[in-house]
């Protein structure tokens, strides 16, 4: 990744991640792109550099609850396709990265639908209350389970206040070569972090906009001109459980 | 007083080989337990993404407080001089080891990767309350096992009152450290109280108590040796001291709760609505482990040895109910990520969660009591922990020969 | 003490009585180690194959813990580079019966913990694997580790 400060523009990550990776990318409008071909293999086409995550940045997503359509569910799909996760028709034990939520309000009766995920807290209980340090912050902020270590004791499930993890109860096989998961470890949205090491935006953002909606923005906080930065500038956006101080890597609009 | 002599147990009746085959199958049936959910992965359990922690843990965390209690025996001879009690402290000691061993291999079978101990013994994030348990559980090893050493090897005796209060101190913060796993869970509506810390710690006094007595009328009944009516009087009244304080506990802890509007949810679930987990805990956690124990205890049937060994099984079955309550109970009420708003996903976000405990998990537990028991049950024929006799005349400084 | 050490070593006679008997008539068939596509492995054979699994553990923690995705010690160009294709052209598993991982792992019995959890081929498409496997290259490979284990005994 180049150092310069237009790296921080999500659309310019996308495009130099698809252009490289020869896959034909429109960009009609700011923030809507159109793929026609499969997606590019991430790392193969990508440029790899020796430099890491970076505490420079601070990787976050913002949702508009408000372009968010009930019905659709784009970013689900998109998201465990990428990352390889399946279903053994088990709802119970089925890991679920991100999963979409309704809400109604008791008093007014008003209908809200979102995503949630890992929320990617500045200071994640889950990191906290591991004891081997599996579960563990980037210096960039994402939020990541260090599955060598996982010893799959769940105490990180008890603590997280968003149920944003899964225990794998059953043996996986067919993984993603970028997304190793496995039985008897804990597992949760990476934020895409084999794509944003890449240079590329999250798979749900990617779906999201495909779909047309673009309720997810994912990008830079700590970059001022960033578009997300803007946007949380610019309008009123909240965590979920803000009370708990935690500095969420996703922020909400609309609820 | 007389000197007290320490025996070990024939142990060659046909009853003591049986009674360890018994402990034996259950650990086998547990280790198959084991296997099947190892080898299958946990689906075939009752756990699952929302109740994470099931059946095992109600028995480990039991088992892990208990063994801290069952050391209080021996605390209060040598931290608090009470000579009554000094013959049953070898006894005390080794419970606790035993019970704490059963509960951590139930702990440790349950991991999604039991292989991977090693990494827990050498892998530790400071900030994790659980990290510092495994630390304090290897420590209560060592500082008990020294502790036992001080009190039966003559040479070291001297130093055993500086080896029991080191013990006592060490349990105290063991038991604050297990209890502070649900303090310190910020995220959730049932846990998220610093009562937690002392609650578990009265709940051990408790449990490891009523295992105590079972174990000593046990093994004195069953060996023909006697037990005075001095002793056994005194432990029971204790029990009941304790079992009363954890119903203190509870109730400070719930009215607390209830005074705050944004634990109205939790609370009425628990105790009011919330089906099985309100009928264990009143029926369970309540009744049969608080006040019918003490209504024996304190009345004329705390004469009666039977009634009172009854008593103290309620005792512990009680404490199982109120772990189940409090581990898989908190579990059940959902997380509040939107208050004043109903929640719907496919994810089980804002339903009480369901749970059906599965026969491999409870054969695992009931592994942990079978292993602490029979650990028990091989010690004492090996080296002397038990007095030879613990008739009135031989313990009781006040007992007057008639 | 005396029965217990003089058991111990009737345990260890009986030890080295039965190694040249096991080295016969192993059950356990020879690793049949293919050779990567390329020239050249990243770190001369020896050196791998006595050291891999710390390169491989140090690369883990710097690419999952730092983000520093380079290819070097990359388990997944591991694979990539020794992963064979069956006959019709599909990707076989690394740990499947004989293939690089496998056979070299089952031979030593060290128990592979790597593909709980990580692919066991390369994504199809994701690696234009253009040249196909040299045969001899393996036959030489596995020459070479027969003659170590001649000597070895």
């Amino acid at each position: 990744m180049s150092s310069n400060v237009k790296k921080h523009d999500p659309n310019r990550r996308e495009f130099l991640g698809k252009a490289t990776g020869a896959a034909a990318t429109v960009a009609i409008a700011p923030g809507v792109m159109l793929y026609s071909v499969a997606h590019a293999h991430v790392g193969e086409s990508v440029k790899i550099d020796g430099k890491g995550a970076s505490s420079e940045n601070r990787w976050g997503m913002l949702i508009d609850a408000n372009k968010c359509a009930s019905d659709c569910n784009d970013c689900v799909t998109a998201c465990h396709t990428e990352n390889g996760v399946g279903t053994n028709d088990r709802p119970l034990t089925d890991p679920q990265w991100i999963r979409k939520v309704d809400l109604k309000d008791n008093q007014t009766g008003k209908t809200t639908s979102l995503p949630v995920m890992c929320q990617h807290c500045e200071t994640p209980p889950c990191v906290d209350v591991c004891p081997t340090g599996a579960s563990m912050k980037r210096a960039d902020g994402i939020v990541l389970v260090d599955k060598h270590i996982c010893i799959g004791c769940r105490y990180c499930m008890m603590a997280c206040p968003y149920k944003a993890r899964s225990f794998i109860h059953e043996t996986i096989t067919d993984q993603k070569e970028h997304a190793p998961r496995g039985k008897g470890t804990v597992e949760s949205c990476t934020m895409c972090v084999h794509r944003v090491d890449a240079g590329r935006t999250t798979a749900c953002a990617e779906a999201c906009s495909k779909a047309g909606h673009n309720a997810i923005v994912f990008g830079n906080l700590n970059d001022p001109n960033s578009e997300i930065s803007k946007q949380l500038r610019e309008y009123n956006s909240a965590q979920i459980r803000a009370d708990l101080g935690l500095n969420t890597g996703v922020r909400y609009r609309g609820i | 007083m007389k000197h007290v002599t320490y025996t070990s147990i024939e142990g060659d009746s046909l009853g003591y080989w049986a009674l360890l085959a018994i402990f034996g199958a259950i650990m086998g049936l547990a280790g198959i337990a084991f296997y099947m959910m190892e080898h299958h992965g946990h689906y075939i359990s009752g756990m699952n993404n929302q109740i994470v922690w099931g059946t095992p843990h109600v028995f480990a965390v039991f088992l892990i407080v208990a063994a801290s209690g069952a050391l209080n025996v021996a605390s209060i001879a040598s931290v608090f001089g009470k000579p009554m009690y000094k013959p049953l402290s070898r006894l005390s000691a080794l419970l606790a080891l035993t019970l704490l061993a059963g509960g951590l291999a139930v702990l440790v079978l349950d991991l999604g990767r039991p292989d991977r101990l090693i990494v827990a013994m050498t892998n530790y994030n400071f900030k994790s309350i659980f990290a510092w348990n495994i630390i304090l559980y290897n420590g209560f090893f060592v500082i008990v096992a020294i502790y036992l050493w001080t009190m039966m090897e003559r040479r070291m005796n001297k130093h055993s009152h500086k080896a029991g209060v080191s013990a006592f101190i060490w349990r105290l913060i063991l038991t604050t450290g297990t209890g502070s796993i649900f303090g310190f869970l910020v995220a959730r509506q049932g846990y998220d109280a610093a009562i937690m810390a002392p609650m578990f710690i009265i709940m051990s006094f408790s449990y490891g108590l009523a295992i105590f007595m079972l174990v000593l009328m046990a093994a004195y009944g069953w060996t023909g040796r006697q037990l005075g009516d001095a002793v056994f009087h005194r432990l029971k009244n204790l029990l009941g001291v304790f079992v009363a304080a954890v119903l203190y506990f509870l109730l400070a802890y719930h009215l607390t709760n209830l005074y705050a509007t944004e634990h109205h949810g939790v609370e009425a679930f628990i105790l009011m609505n919330g089906g099985i987990y309100t009928q264990i805990f009143w029926l369970g956690a309540v009744v049969i482990g608080g006040l019918i124990p003490l209504a024996i205890f304190y009345s004329p049937m705390g004469k009666n040895r039977t009634l009172v060994a009854l008593g103290a099984i309620l005792v512990v079955l009680g404490g199982l109910a109120l772990m189940y309550t409090i581990i898989i109970g908190g579990q059940a009420y959902p997380l509040i990520l939107f208050p004043g708003k109903e929640i719907t996903s496919s994810f089980y976000d804002g339903v009480i969660n369901s749970y059906t405990p599965s026969i491999y998990e409870i054969g695992l537990g009931i592994g942990g009591i079978a292993l602490a028991l029979a650990a028990v049950t091989f010690a004492i024929k090996i080296m002397p922990f038990l007095p030879a006799s613990l008739a009135d005349s031989d313990v009781d400084p006040h007992h007057k020969t008639a | 003490m005396k029965n217990i050490r003089l058991f111990f070593i009737a345990l260890l006679g009986l030890v080295f009585a039965s190694l040249p008997a096991v080295a016969e008539n192993s059950r356990v068939p020879m690793p049949e180690i293919t050779k990567g596509k390329g020239e050249q492995c990243v770190r001369p054979a020896d050196d791998m194959r006595k050291n891999h699994m710390h390169y491989l553990s140090h690369k883990r923690d710097k690419t999952l813990r730092e983000g520093v995705r380079t290819k070097e010690f990359s388990l997944k160009e591991c694979i990539a580079c020794h992963a064979k294709k069956d006959d019709a052209g599909q990707f076989v598993s690394i740990t499947d019966e004989g293939q690089f991982c496998q056979s070299c792992h089952s031979y030593a019995s060290v128990k592979l913990d790597c593909f709980e959890c990580h692919a066991t081929k390369p994504q199809q498409g994701s690696h234009d694997m253009s040249h196909s496997h040299n045969d001899n290259d393996s036959v030489l490979l596995n020459k070479l580790v027969q003659n170590q284990n001649t000597t070895d005994n």
